[in-house]
C-alpha cells in the first residue's frame, strides 16, 4: 500500500500545470536578461498575450464554471477577465507566473462582478460538519486493507464529486479547486486568493472535511457502503 | 499503560491528523513528510484516514477539471481582444 504521495503520482497530478506554465515562459525574455517589454513593439506585445494567455482559456474556464456554476456566467467572468487581462498586460513582468497571474484576475473578477448577486444555498461555515466528522474518524478498525469508505468513495461518479463541490462556499470550493485540480502550491493559491497562507490552510482543511463528508453520503445512498460492513 | 512501546501515543496522531493535508499537499520539508511516513507504518488509523484523504484529492482532480471551453466563447474573448487591439493603436496614432 502506498503510503506517501508517490513521485509517479505527484507528477500526474500537477504535469500539465507544470508544463503549461514552462510552455508560457517566453523564452527570448529569459534568456535575453533585459525586460522584454521595454524592446517589443506594441504589435509584438498583443501577439505575445495572443499566444501566452489563451493557451489557458479552458482552464480559467474550468474554474470559472466551479465558481460560477452556470455556463453564461462563468463565459462572462472568462470574458471579463480576459479584456482585463490585455488592458494591464503591461504590468505583468514577463517570465514570471502567467497563470497564477491570470487567476488572480479571475479571482477578482469573480468576487467583484459575480458573487454578490448569486445568492444560492451553499452549506453553512459551522463546526457542525466537522464535528461529524471527527465522530466518523473515531470509528475506524485495522484491517490492512483500505478502508471500506476509502473503496467506496473511489467508486462515486464524477457528477457527484462535481455537485459536492459545488456545494461548499465559494472561498473552500476555490482553494480546493486551485490545490487539487490545478496542483498549485500554497503560496500561489495565498496570492491568487489575496489571503496569508495560513488562510489558504484552514480554507483547504475545512473546505476538504465538509467535501468529504458530503462525499461519504452520497457514497452511502448509492448502497456504495456496506451498513454495519464496519465495527 | 504499563507498555507504552506497544501503545501510540494520541499526540502522534493528533500531530498527524493535523497535517495530513500539508502531506499530501507536498508541503511539508523531508524530515517532516518522513515523520509523518513513519506513523503512517505504524497506525492504521492513521493510515486509513491518510487513504481516504487521498482518494477524495484524486477524485477531485479527477472529476472537476478539464472543461473545454465552448468555441463562441473562444470566438468573442478573440474578437473582443481584436477590438480592444485596434483601439490601443488608434489612441497611440492619435
Amino acid at each position: 500500500m502506498a503510503i506517501s504521495p508517490t513521485l509517479a503520482e505527484r507528477s500526474a497530478a500537477t504535469r500539465s500545470p507544470v508544463l503549461s506554465y514552462v510552455m508560457s515562459i517566453p523564452t527570448s525574455s529569459t534568456a535575453a536578461g533585459p525586460d522584454l517589454r521595454e524592446t517589443e513593439t506594441e504589435a509584438e506585445r498583443d501577439l505575445r498575450f495572443s499566444t501566452d494567455a489563451m493557451q489557458y482559456l479552458d482552464q480559467l474556464y474550468a474554474a470559472a464554471m466551479r465558481m460560477t456554476r452556470n455556463p453564461a456566467d462563468a463565459e462572462d467572468v472568462v470574458q471579463e477577465t480576459f479584456a482585463k487581462a490585455y488592458a494591464s498586460f503591461h504590468q505583468f513582468a514577463p517570465g514570471t507566473n502567467l497563470k497564477a497571474w491570470l487567476y488572480r484576475i479571475l479571482t477578482n473578477t469573480y468576487i467583484n462582478s459575480y458573487r454578490k448577486k448569486q445568492r444560492q444555498p451553499l452549506i453553512s461555515d459551522s463546526e457542525n460538519v466537522e464535528d461529524w466528522q471527527l465522530a466518523r474518524a473515531e470509528s475506524h478498525t485495522s484491517s490492512g486493507l483500505k478502508s471500506a469508505e476509502t473503496v467506496a468513495l473511489e467508486n462515486l461518479p464524477d457528477s457527484d464529486v462535481k455537485d459536492a463541490l459545488q456545494k461548499l462556499a465559494p472561498d473552500f470550493r476555490l482553494a480546493v479547486f486551485l490545490a487539487d485540480v490545478e496542483g498549485f502550491s500554497y503560496k500561489e493559491i495565498a496570492e491568487i486568493m489575496g489571503t496569508p497562507i495560513g488562510t489558504v490552510m484552514s480554507r483547504l482543511n475545512r473546505g476538504r472535511n465538509q467535501l468529504r463528508t458530503l462525499l461519504s453520503d452520497y457514497a452511502r445512498d448509492r448502497g456504495l457502503v456496506r451498513q454495519g460492513g464496519r465495527k | 499503560m504499563s507498555d507504552q512501546d506497544s501503545i501510540k501515543p494520541a499526540d502522534d496522531c493528533e500531530h498527524m491528523l493535523e497535517r495530513v493535508y500539508q502531506f499530501l499537499d507536498h508541503e511539508l520539508d523531508t524530515a517532516s513528510s518522513d515523520e509523518i511516513r513513519r506513523h503512517l507504518v505504524a497506525c492504521e488509523p492513521c493510515l486509513d484516514r491518510y487513504d481516504v484523504e487521498q482518494a477524495v484529492k484524486t477524485l477531485v482532480n479527477r472529476s472537476c477539471g478539464g472543461d473545454v471551453a465552448p468555441e463562441h466563447l473562444r470566438t468573442k474573448v478573440l474578437s473582443r481582444l481584436k477590438v480592444a487591439q485596434q483601439a490601443a493603436h488608434d489612441s497611440a496614432e492619435a
